[in-house]
C-alpha cells in the first residue's frame, strides 16, 4: 500500500503570534476612572477640613462677650498699682520710705499666713474611766 | 530664758531625757503617744476578756495591762508638757512674768504626774487600779484648763509679735510724715491723716480683743470637759478675730503707702 499525502486545504490555520510586549519607559496615561476617585476624595478631605476650621472660628466669636475687643483679667486691678502716668513725691526715693514701703507690703502676708494655732501641739485626747 | 525654763521643768525628772529642741520634744510626744496607742488596746482586749471568761488568769492580764497602760498614759501626758514647756520657750511675743505664770502651770502639773506615776508598781488589783486611775480623772479637768491656758497663751504670743512689726510700719509712716509733712497740699495732708486714723482705729480693736482673751484666758474656769471645749473655741475665734483686725489695718497701710508715694 502506498501512503498518500493529504492535499493542502485551502484556508491555512491561522498561527497564533504572541502579543509584543508594550516598552514601560514611556508610561500608558492611567485610566480616568480610578484617577476620578483620587480627585473625589482629596476634595472631600479638604472640604471637611475647612468646615473644621470654620466651625472652630465660629465658637471662638460666639464665646466672646460682644463688644470685647480682647481678654481682660478677671483679677481686680488693686489700687495704687505703680502706673507710669503717676508722679511720684519728692521723697518717694528716699531711704525712710523705702523701708517703710517694704514693711508695709510685706505686712498683710505676714499676718495672713502667721501660725496662731500649732495643730500638731493639741492635747491628746484620753479615756480615762478604765471601766472595770 | 529658754535654758532656765526647760532646766527648771526637767529638774524635776533627773532620768528624763534632754531635749535639745522643740522638734526633738515634738518627735518624743508623737512616739509616747504612739505606744500609749499602742497599750491601750492591749488593755481593751485584756479587759474584754476578762469581761467575758472572768477566770483568773484573764484577771492577771487585764491587770498588768491596766498597769502598763496607765503609766504609759501618765509618760505621755508628761511628754506633751515638755513638748508645752518648749513651746514657751521659744515664744518671743508673751512678757516674762506671764510666761512664768504658764511655767508654774506646767511645774503643778509635772509634780502631780509624778506622783501618780509612782503610785501604779503598788496596785494590786483591778480595784486599786480603779482608785489610782480616779485620782488622775478627778484631777484631769484641772490639767484641762491649764493645757488651755497655755495654748491660748502661745496664740497670744505670736499676735503680740504681729502688733510689735505693725507698730513698727505705723512709727516709719510717721516719720514719714514728720519729715515730709510740711510739702503735702491740705487735700492730701487731709488724705494722710483720715488713712492714720483708720489703721489707729483697726491698732486699738485689735490690742481690746488680745486685753479680751488674756483676762478670760487668766480666770479661765469650767463646769466639766465639754463646758471647758466650748470656751477654748470661742477664745480661738476671738484670736481669729484680733487677727482680722490686724489684717484690715495693715490694708490700710498700704493705702497710706500709696498716698505718701504718689503726688496725686
Amino acid at each position: 500500500m502506498t501512503e498518500t499525502t493529504p492535499p493542502s486545504p485551502q484556508i491555512l490555520p491561522q498561527v497564533e503570534t504572541t502579543p509584543e510586549i508594550e516598552s514601560t519607559s514611556a508610561l500608558a496615561p492611567m485610566p480616568v476612572k480610578p484617577r476620578k476617585n483620587i480627585l473625589i476624595i482629596i476634595i472631600v478631605v479638604v472640604v471637611i477640613v475647612l468646615l473644621i476650621l470654620l466651625a472652630a472660628s465660629v465658637k471662638t466669636t460666639t464665646s466672646e462677650p460682644s463688644g470685647s475687643t480682647a481678654r481682660t483679667s478677671s483679677t481686680p486691678t488693686p489700687t495704687g498699682v505703680a502706673v507710669s502716668t503717676r508722679a511720684l513725691t519728692t521723697f518717694a526715693t528716699e531711704s525712710a520710705f523705702l523701708k517703710f514701703e517694704t514693711t508695709a507690703e510685706g505686712l498683710p502676708k505676714l499676718i495672713s499666713g502667721a501660725v496662731l494655732q500649732d495643730p500638731t501641739i493639741l492635747p491628746p485626747v484620753l479615756d480615762l474611766p478604765l471601766g472595770f | 530664758m529658754k535654758k532656765f525654763a526647760v532646766l527648771l521643768v526637767l529638774s524635776l525628772f533627773p532620768l528624763s531625757v534632754i531635749f535639745a529642741s522643740t522638734e526633738q520634744a515634738r518627735k518624743d510626744y508623737q512616739f509616747q503617744f504612739d505606744i500609749y496607742r499602742s497599750k491601750f488596746t492591749e488593755f481593751q482586749v485584756a479587759k474584754n476578756e476578762y469581761a467575758k471568761f472572768k477566770t483568773l488568769t484573764a484577771q492577771a492580764t487585764a491587770l498588768d495591762k491596766t498597769k502598763s497602760m496607765m503609766a504609759q498614759r501618765d509618760q505621755l501626758l508628761h511628754s506633751y508638757l515638755t513638748l508645752l514647756a518648749e513651746k514657751l520657750a521659744e515664744d518671743q511675743g508673751l512678757g516674762t512674768s506671764t510666761k512664768q505664770l504658764y511655767i508654774t502651770l506646767i511645774q503643778n502639773e509635772l509634780i502631780f504626774l509624778e506622783r501618780h506615776a509612782q503610785l501604779i508598781p503598788s496596785i494590786g488589783s483591778l480595784e486599786d487600779a480603779d482608785r489610782v486611775s480616779g485620782e488622775l480623772e478627778s484631777h484631769y479637768k484641772v490639767l484641762s484648763v491649764s493645757i488651755r491656758q497655755i495654748l491660748i497663751g502661745l496664740s497670744v504670743g505670736q499676735l503680740s509679735i504681729l502688733g510689735s512689726m505693725f507698730d513698727s510700719a505705723v512709727r516709719d509712716a510717721q516719720t514719714i510724715v514728720a519729715l515730709y509733712g510740711g510739702s503735702f497740699t491740705p487735700e492730701k495732708q487731709q488724705t494722710i491723716n483720715r488713712w492714720i486714723l483708720q489703721i489707729n482705729n483697726k491698732r486699738s480693736f485689735f490690742q481690746q480683743k488680745l486685753d479680751t482673751i488674756m483676762s478670760v484666758n487668766t480666770q479661765l474656769e469650767a463646769a466639766d470637759l465639754d463646758d471647758l471645749e466650748t470656751k477654748f473655741n470661742a477664745m480661738q475665734q476671738t484670736v481669729a478675730e484680733a487677727r482680722q483686725y490686724l489684717a484690715e489695718g495693715a490694708s490700710f497701710m498700704i493705702e497710706l503707702k500709696n498716698a505718701l508715694k504718689y503726688a496725686q
